[in-house]
């Protein structure tokens, strides 16, 4: 490992870039939501009470803000993620802000989830948690393509039994 | 079916001890009774109503809870068969519990104070997995449990190393299964215990919170804030003081063949199982004024011990050693990790540069591997000293945020399941960090 904490080094696998298309979507229609009900109170407050009208923007700026910050933050974020398989261990990367590299041996693995909500479903990813007998290893990687994320559960799966050491 | 459980084969289902009903009534009672005192105290005045209430709660209890504890007892039916032990519960809503030999953990018995003036047991089966992972048979005489224990520990032993029990087929155990226990470690007396507590910081602080408290009211003539205070920080000293000298009393350490047994409590005693095999990593605790009286504790983390008991109630204690001078600590860190050396020479200590994250404590931070396990240690009040083996460690990680990239440093943690032990170095120097990581990764899949 030259420098672990490097998203440009070759060998790590990437996680799907429609993990970012995703998390944008749901929070633009999260913020969107959150803006037009703040907005809607205030609108019928500063109509009934003394409160000036341009208040109602307020809402309306802090929820572009979020909108620029997500679309800042989601694709870094899901080019800061990823993994490799190494001989006898996964190592799994995320993070430009807060890094955290990971380091989970085959045969400590007790066992895999794979996690798909519907819109998961329809960009066509899930995730994939790995559990250890320590809930600090803690180790969720999202957006993992479908298929990719069979066969690394599978060869997972395999490799924890081969090597499982149990506890 | 006649009432005596005795009789029964075990492989058909027995009942726990007809006296159980009778155990949990008085439960009962004694939760009602304590309810009643607490409202009486809380609402203010203790008037005349509660001299009539006081013995019809009581009384009300014994014969409630008696009556559900006997429909509970009548309606729970345990088994243990050549692959697993059963419990089956409940009159409507009927609940069944298997617990396969291999996913056994652990047996341990507790005598709850009111079971035990009978001489019952509640023999407890923990499995590994989260929250609901204990099973609990009460009550059985203590006798019974014991021979139970016995039973089970040498079935799920044999289970788990595949060799076969030695009187299989026979499912009552062999008369010498119920062998003293064996070879004594420590016995660590009472007296020791009340001194250790007594020179603790946090109850000290709690007295101290308590006269302030005291004082304060008197000061500003508040008779409320009086017994506020008394109640509030009394009430944690009189905790500290319970936990503590109550549960470790008459504490005993002994070797059972492979393991440890903790027998502990003055009224209500339990009588737990460490199994080597099962050791996840070893802590040692040094609070400040133990330190100087050279004085230390040794907390142990077991595999399965970090669920919760069915009620919810805090999981068997970690604690191997409630405090013991250092020639015994190493004996006993030696034996739950046999070759651990304790002060390692070679040590990753954080830089200056990452002093702002802990400008005392940076100087007694340090992380380290030696042949069998890595090592840390951490704290200027209170230092603690953890210990996982290489073998029983499950993952590791290097963490950095943004102040700590500016600085050059990383955090390292080795991870073990949740418990005492918590081998980590924090804002050590980014490439030092990656060595320890790459060490421990390495370690841990030589062995």
């Amino acid at each position: 490992m030259a420098d672990p904490f490097d998203p440009g080094e070759p060998g790590w696998s990437p996680v799907s870039p429609r993990l970012a298309t995703a998390r944008l979507l749901i929070g633009s229609v999260t913020t969107l939501v959150a803006v037009v009900v703040v907005a809607a109170l205030l609108g019928i407050i500063a109509a009934t009470t003394t409160l000036p009208p341009w208040w109602v923007g307020l809402p309306v700026v802090l929820g572009l803000l979020v909108l620029g910050w997500l679309a800042w933050w989601a694709p870094r974020n899901q080019r800061s993620w990823g993994y490799r398989e190494q001989e006898e261990e996964l190592v799994v990367r995320r993070g430009l802000m807060f890094r955290r590299v990971v380091s989970v041996p085959y045969g400590r693995m007790q066992f895999v989830d794979l996690q798909q909500g519907p819109l998961a479903r329809r960009f066509g990813f899930a995730s994939l948690s790995l559990h250890t007998a320590s809930t600090k290893t803690a180790s969720t990687i999202p957006g993992v393509p479908h298929d990719e994320a069979l066969r690394l559960r599978l060869r997972l799966t395999e490799l924890g039994e081969s090597r499982g050491a149990g506890l | 079916m006649a009432p005596g459980s005795e009789v029964a084969p075990l492989d058909a289902g027995r009942r726990t001890h007809p006296l159980t009903s009778v155990v949990l009534g008085l439960g009962w009672s004694a939760a009602a009774i304590v309810g009643l005192v607490s409202s009486l105290v809380q609402g203010g005045g203790f008037e005349s109503w509660g001299l009539i209430a006081l013995p019809v709660a009581a009384v009300g209890g014994v014969v409630v809870g008696s009556i559900i504890g006997w429909i509970s007892w009548r309606f729970t039916l345990f088994v243990i068969n050549d692959a697993e032990v059963k419990v089956d519960s409940g009159m409507l809503w009927k609940k069944s519990r298997r617990v396969p030999f291999e996913r056994l953990q652990s047996v341990d018995i507790h005598e709850p104070f009111v079971a035990r003036l009978f001489g019952l047991a509640e023999l407890r089966l923990d499995s590994a997995g989260g929250s609901e992972s204990r099973t609990a048979v009460r009550y059985l005489r203590l006798t019974e449990a014991q021979e139970l224990r016995a039973l089970l520990v040498r079935r799920a032993h044999a289970r788990a190393t595949g060799t076969p029990e030695e009187s299989s087929g026979d499912v009552a155990p062999p008369p010498d299964a119920l062998a003293p226990p064996l070879e004594v470690v420590a016995e660590v007396p009472p007296s020791r215990v009340v001194i250790g507590t007594l020179l603790s910081l946090d109850l000290l602080a709690a007295v101290t919170a308590a006269v302030l408290a005291v004082a304060a009211s008197i000061w500003f003539a508040e008779p409320l804030a009086f017994f506020g205070g008394l109640l509030g920080a009394g009430g944690w000293a009189v905790q500290i003081v319970g936990s503590r000298v109550l549960d470790q009393w008459g504490y005993r350490l002994s070797r059972v063949p492979h393991g440890l047994r903790v027998e502990r409590g003055l009224f209500t005693r339990t009588s737990e199982t460490i199994p080597f095999d099962r050791v996840q990593g070893v802590a040692v605790v040094e609070p400040l004024v133990w330190r100087q009286l050279g004085w230390r504790q040794v907390l142990v983390a077991v595999a399965g011990a970090g669920g919760q008991g069915e009620s919810g109630e805090q999981d068997k204690a970690a604690t191997v050693l409630p405090i013991a001078d250092p020639e015994l600590a190493r004996l006993v860190v030696d034996l739950l990790v046999p070759g651990a050396v304790e002060q390692l020479d070679e040590r990753h200590t954080p830089p200056r540069s990452g002093w702002v994250f802990a400008p005392i404590g940076r100087r007694f931070r340090w992380i380290g591997a030696d042949d069998v396990a890595m090592v840390s240690s951490t704290g200027w009040v209170t230092r603690r000293t953890s210990i996982v083996p290489h073998r029983k460690n499950q993952s590791v990680a290097v963490e950095q945020g943004p102040l700590q990239r500016r600085l050059g440093v990383a955090s390292v943690s080795v991870h073990s399941p949740d418990g005492p032990v918590d081998v980590a170095g924090l804002h050590l120097g980014r490439d030092d960090a990656f060595a320890v990581a790459t060490e421990a990764s390495r370690r841990s899949r030589s062995r």
